[in-house]
């Protein structure tokens, strides 16, 4: 069967198993916490509930800190390094690999229903809390703030295109991708706060250049500074670059590797 | 259809209704004039402006910070006068000013937009002695007519008011009737600058590097001498007042080099007060509402200062001062 048909088929079956499971909801109430922040920030104003930070700058925190450093990161590891885990684990890897469908299609097929289904859940999300929160104060001025929303959701989609590339390459490489994905994101990925060079030897360096947002740093981070904010065609370049090579990798590997199910 | 595609089509379907929301308030945006924050009737402006600075008075007058410490015009003394002389009220009447300098306010402009009936504030200056002198467009009053420093104040149309020096006065007034090249419409430095003001601010000031002309050029370090400001060419500055006080700067240092040496200093600055925190911690937090960002050759300043800060600083001046 020719490549792109048998991804597509791939991609619909994958797509029904990805959307309604408990990683979906579990990720969808993380990814809609935002959300619920904006509700109640809205709430506490109406209440005359005196904020210390404005209705954007909370958005620009939410986006900086919690999707871009954290949860999009975490979601792309938990659902990537499970798209041939999960076929392994649950013994149903024989009956896709027996099909008469080249290898690679499944990868991408599947790769494809991960990138649908995680788009689904964090870009309605960031949109509705850039309306709740931006609006908080009045709708003067959001005309102004409106390019940093697809600025943002256009963030959102990288970073889970090359944290999912990553994590795909891990999933296929290694029994137990979790723990190496972990310390990849925590502690690696920490390099980024220190300055000079050090930042573009991560992923997440690259991601932050790209938002506006800069929140204030804490504690060790005001002594050590914010970092350089790189090109924003250098961060676009490198990291579909990276998302490209890790997601090759991960096809070639798979299309070649022996899968042996334990009995 | 299956579930999973239904989900992602409802999905897509909030997004692409924010995006197309975000397009309308994008082009429909009531903050956004004729030029970034700036209104068409700024474009009359001088030619010669060196500096822009601009104020949303109906954001001012809304805010924590003149609910609490009201209008203190009398620290400026050409607005002073101004609010002497037309018995203006800022929160009733005025919805912008501008002013337009190229040293200072003393030799500036000022331009006030606001719902006002030019023939009633005529008469009142009339009344308060200002001589009526006749103009292409509406009317112009002379203040200190035969004194050292004559002001001018124009009336060129309902809700419009221009004031400063005379001759400064009468070419904003020219330039109404034809923005040509001694309008601020043919100053592409300033305009550029303006342009990357976000509408919406309450006050914003942009500037090339005569503004900041009368900054030290080298700054004294202990223990190791001075420190060489890197020169600016240019500065656009936006700030907030609710709900806390905000200001975002962004200053072009002319090369990437300059641009690290200020970030350098600025951070180095932060980090000196974020180390006497545990000795004074309103320096602490102080710091740890500053950030700044370098992006090639422009540098970016971002600080909030929330009021219970503000009030803490404020407490420590006359208590400074008793104790000295």
């Amino acid at each position: 069967m020719a490549f792109w048909p048998a991804a597509r088929g791939v991609l619909g079956l994958a797509l029904e198993g990805m959307i309604w499971s408990r990683r979906s909801l579990v990720m969808a109430v993380l990814l809609g916490l935002p959300v619920l922040f904006a509700i109640v920030y809205r709430a506490a104003r109406a209440a005359s509930v005196p904020p210390q930070l404005g209705g954007f700058e909370l958005y620009g925190h939410i986006v900086a800190l919690y999707y871009v450093r954290n949860l999009l990161p975490l979601a792309a590891l938990f659902y990537a390094t499970a798209l041939v885990a999960d076929e392994v684990e649950g013994r149903t890897l024989t009956y896709l690999l027996t099909r008469p469908i080249r290898r690679g299609s499944i990868l991408v097929g599947k790769f494809v229903a991960y990138v649908a289904t995680t788009l689904c859940l964090a870009l309605p999300a960031d949109v509705l809390t850039f309306f709740l929160l931006a609006t908080a104060h009045g709708a003067s001025g959001l005309g102004s703030r409106v390019p940093d929303l697809f600025r943002d959701l256009g963030v959102i989609a990288l970073a889970l295109l090359v944290y999912g590339a990553l994590f795909t390459l891990l999933g296929v490489l290694l029994r137990r991708p979790v723990i190496p994905g972990l310390l990849f994101l925590f502690a690696w990925e920490l390099v980024a706060n220190l300055p000079g060079y050090m930042p573009r030897l991560t992923i997440t360096g690259y991601l932050r250049s790209l938002t506006r947002h800069r929140p204030p740093e804490e504690g060790l981070g005001v002594l050590l500074g914010q970092p350089e904010v790189l090109p924003a065609a250098l961060c676009l370049g490198v990291l579909i670059t990276l998302a490209l090579v890790f997601l090759g990798a991960a096809a070639w590997i798979f299309s070649r590797r022996d899968y042996v199910m334990e009995q | 259809m299956p579930r999973g595609r239904l989900v992602v089509l409802v999905s897509f379907a909030v997004v692409a209704l924010g995006v197309l929301a975000g397009l309308l308030a994008l082009v429909l945006d009531p903050a956004r004039a004729a030029v970034g924050p700036l209104a068409a009737e700024g474009l009359a402006l001088p030619a010669d402006t060196r500096f822009l600075a601009g104020v949303d008075v109906k954001r001012l007058t809304a805010s924590p910070l003149y609910r609490k410490y009201g209008w203190d015009s009398s620290r400026v003394e050409s607005l002073n006068e101004l609010v002497e002389a037309t018995g203006l009220r800022p929160e009733r009447d005025l919805d912008q000013v501008v002013v337009a300098g190229r040293s200072g306010i003393a030799d500036g402009v000022v331009l006030v937009l606001g719902r006002f009936d030019v023939s009633r504030l005529g008469a009142t200056l009339e009344s308060r002695g200002a001589a009526p002198r006749t103009v292409q467009e509406g009317a112009l009053y002379v203040l200190d007519a035969n004194g050292p420093r004559p002001r001018a104040i124009a009336l060129p149309a309902d809700g419009v008011l221009v004031a400063g020096a005379v001759a400064a006065v009468e070419t904003v007034i020219a330039n109404q009737s034809a923005n040509g090249p001694a309008s601020l419409a043919a100053n592409e430095t300033l305009l550029g600058l303006l342009r990357r003001v976000k509408p919406g601010a309450t006050f914003w000031i942009v500037g090339d590097r005569s503004l900041l002309a009368g900054l030290p050029a080298e700054l004294p370090v202990p223990g190791s001498g001075t420190v060489r400001i890197p020169p600016l060419k240019s500065v656009v500055a936006t700030g907030d007042l609710e709900p806390v006080i905000s200001l975002a700067a962004t200053a072009d240092a002319g090369d990437a080099a300059a641009a690290r040496s200020l970030s350098d200093l600025l951070q180095g600055l932060i980090a000196l007060a974020a180390l006497q925190a545990a000795r004074d911690p309103v320096l602490g937090e102080l710091a740890s509402g500053v950030s700044v960002t370098t992006e090639e050759a422009t540098v970016h300043v971002h600080a909030r200062v929330p009021y219970e800060l503000l009030e803490s600083l404020r407490r420590r001046g006359p208590a400074a001062e008793r104790r000295e």
